[in-house]
């Protein structure tokens, strides 16, 4: 009996490694990030993101009905991980959720996410470089900021390039 | 009942660790991960028995097989197996299939994580080079769009500057163009700048920008706002003028060889203009980049990182050049859109401006002064017999008068004042925000220098010297519209003329009768 519920632990020990990895470091993220965002006495919503580095797998704006009719409530956006035992938040992937599968439409690489307030806190040595990348992460990940990118490529494909007229009419 | 939970108490600070090992940087990560594989290990086999040891001995080289690889795996497995001999837990045939399953199991789990590591950096490497080229052939449709919609000079810098700056664009920090003089070749002059002045302003700048969520377009919108902002930038940019020769070496190889130089910490004395620069601009690394179109460079564009002081790469110039010919291209074409813009409101004799350019800008001057309540008046001037004098001393000299006439008259009136030749020797100069009485004492001066200027061939003119006869007239006082004001300050010259020439007439409604 002792010897199988050690294995049977152990196995699953062995197995969490792979499988747990990924909800533990968002968890640990998530929890670190609001700690510290709390001593800093800051809120994710007064925290500016820019979207520059959005990039596209689409042409932009997009007349394709599939995608350009598409309502928003179909487009979706998850966490890309990189690696089981020893995972990374690679950014986050926007899709656009169809009945035979997913378009992917739109990628934020969390390298390429540029947080300028969280800039300066690491410039005034408020934070240390392992915190200004969670708190990168934690930011990218947050739901707030799911929608804010999913509204922001919504925004893309439907903008009007016509309106692109820089001189004055004469 | 006793050893299970301290087993389930061993797993639970195992996964605990696996947990909190994510608080920490990638390698602190991967000890903590071992230490917890080991005291997890080393905690079963003293609570299962020795006898267990080599079975949890997998576990282990699976720990040290995710972090170090086949190798890793390798020496542990060679490690176990000794210790299981030394310690002589087993029998010959068992240690002999433990040692080989320890070999095997820590080869091939060692590999496949290998594989896996290795496929996934490889595939990492792909995506960024996909998202940067993918990045690049957006920046450069976005600024061919904007570069198409406008053939203003200030515009199309302002569009390229922003590409290169901008964070949707190529993301340098900041950027400053230096274009060639069209007089002399190897001279090259500051023309427009965008970025912060120092590593502060530059944060300041970057949360604003970001806070606006503001894109590549509305960058290239905002061209009035992003003039105000450097304009501290601006201003010093403006103020190089600098002669580009073998005596400065790293600015002439650019020109030379017609490629992008990186420039990092000390410059050459000697290239007195980039030395200047980087003192001025606190640079500490910066790219100069020939701005080249048809085979000839026309400009050079500088860059740097003042804010994330992020190194400029190669590779990074390589991205920056197609965009950089494509600028300069734009640039080029409006400054020949410019030169013949202007080439159509000159005249060609005198180089001041037609009456084409009078008609495209009355109507402004009229808007101006109705919308600020202001008076617009209007000279027309006339020489008295020019006609005769040509005939007497032929079109050469003629024309000769005409261009001294012409500089008479600009430097008589002040700077905000428009002299135009209407045509032949007739001229008209508009007074912006002057009355009628502040235009005729204008007048009375330029009449008075034309009479006492030494023009050549004056002594045979009917008065033995060149005169002129000027009307004035004045909108809203005596005019309702453009034409009408010209209209009426060409009647005053022709009572001018009546009465005498060499004087000054006002417009007046009663006098119109008698005259005309």
């Amino acid at each position: 009996m002792i010897q199988l519920t050690g294995a049977f632990l152990t196995m699953f020990c062995l197995l969490s490694t792979i499988l747990l990895s990924r909800p533990f470091l968002t968890f640990l993220i998530k929890w670190s990030s609001k700690k510290k965002l709390v001593k800093l006495n800051k809120q994710v919503k007064d925290i500016y993101y820019s979207y520059e580095e959005l990039t596209y797998f689409v042409s932009l704006p997009n007349r394709n009905p599939d995608i350009f009719q598409a309502p928003l409530s179909r487009f979706k956006a998850d966490p890309v991980f990189r690696s089981f035992i020893f995972p990374e938040i690679e950014g986050l992937r926007i899709y656009l959720k169809t009945a035979e599968g997913e378009t992917h439409i739109a990628y934020m690489s969390s390298d390429k996410l540029r947080v300028p307030a969280l800039d300066r806190l690491k410039h005034e040595n408020l934070i240390n470089e392992k915190e200004y990348h969670n708190m990168k992460l934690y930011i990218l990940i947050h739901p707030v900021t799911k929608k804010a990118f999913i509204d922001e490529v919504y925004r893309q494909i439907r903008r009007d390039d016509r309106i692109l007229i820089i001189d004055e009419p004469v | 009942m006793l050893l299970v939970l301290l087993l389930i108490i061993n797993s639970l600070i195992f996964l605990f660790l696996n947990m909190y090992r994510f608080q920490f940087a990638s390698h602190i990560n991967r000890m903590i991960f071992i230490a917890a594989g080991v005291i997890f290990t080393v905690g079963n086999i003293l609570l299962l028995g020795f006898e267990h040891s080599g079975w949890l001995g997998f576990f282990l080289l699976y720990i040290f097989a995710a972090v170090y690889g086949w190798m890793g795996a390798a020496t542990i497995a060679a490690v176990m197996a000794g210790l299981l001999l030394l310690f002589n837990i087993y029998t010959l045939e068992v240690w002999v299939m433990a040692a080989g399953g320890y070999v095997f199991f820590g080869l091939s789990t060692g590999g496949i994580l290998y594989y896996f590591r290795r496929h996934n950096t490889q595939l990492k490497q792909w995506q960024e080079f996909f998202y940067k080229q993918s990045k690049n052939l957006h920046v450069l449709r976005e600024v061919s769009l904007a570069l198409q919609s406008t053939l203003k000079l200030d515009k199309v810098m302002h569009i390229f500057l922003t590409a290169v700056t901008a964070g949707y664009g190529l993301g340098f920090n900041r950027a400053f163009i230096l274009l060639q003089e069209e007089s002399n070749p190897n001279q090259y002059s500051g023309r427009l700048g965008i970025g912060p002045l120092s590593m502060e302003e530059g944060h300041v700048i970057w949360e604003n920008v970001v806070m606006q969520k503001l894109t590549l377009r509305d960058f290239i919108k905002l061209q009035r706002e992003a003039e105000v902002n450097d304009q501290e930038l601006n201003r010093k940019i403006r103020s190089y003028s600098f002669t580009i020769n073998e005596k400065q070496p790293l600015c002439h190889h650019v020109l030379t060889e017609m490629e992008p130089i990186i420039v990092k910490g000390e410059v050459d004395k000697e290239d007195s203009l980039l030395k200047h620069m980087k003192e001025t601009f606190s640079m500490k690394e910066f790219a100069v980049i020939p701005l080249l179109t048809r085979g000839k460079v026309i400009g050079l564009m500088i860059i740097d990182n003042i804010v994330d002081n992020e190194p400029i790469k190669h590779e990074d110039l390589d991205n920056i050049m197609p965009l950089a010919t494509q600028g300069a291209m734009a640039i080029e074409n409006a400054m020949l859109y410019e030169k013949s813009e202007n080439t159509a409101i000159e005249d060609a004799l005198t180089g001041l401006k037609n009456k084409r350019f009078l008609d495209r800008m009355l109507p402004h001057l009229l808007e101006s002064a109705a919308a600020k309540n202001n008076c617009l008046t209007a000279l027309v001037l006339d020489i008295d017999h020019f006609k005769s004098f040509n005939d007497t001393h032929g079109h050469l000299l003629g024309n000769e008068i005409l261009i001294q006439f012409a500089k008479l008259l600009e430097e008589a009136v002040a700077k905000e004042d428009i002299v135009c030749r209407f045509g032949g020797e007739e001229f008209i100069i508009f007074l912006p925000k002057k009355s009628l009485r502040q235009g005729e004492k204008t007048a009375e001066l330029i009449r008075k220098a034309v009479r006492t200027y030494p023009f050549d061939g004056r002594e045979t003119q009917p008065l033995q010297r060149i005169t002129v006869s000027i009307g004035v007239a004045s909108y809203p006082e005596l005019a309702e519209s453009g034409s009408d004001l010209i209209q009426k300050a060409d009647e005053a010259v022709y009572r001018a003329k009546k009465k005498g020439r060499d004087q000054v007439a006002v417009y007046s409604e009663q006098e119109r009768e008698v005259y005309l």
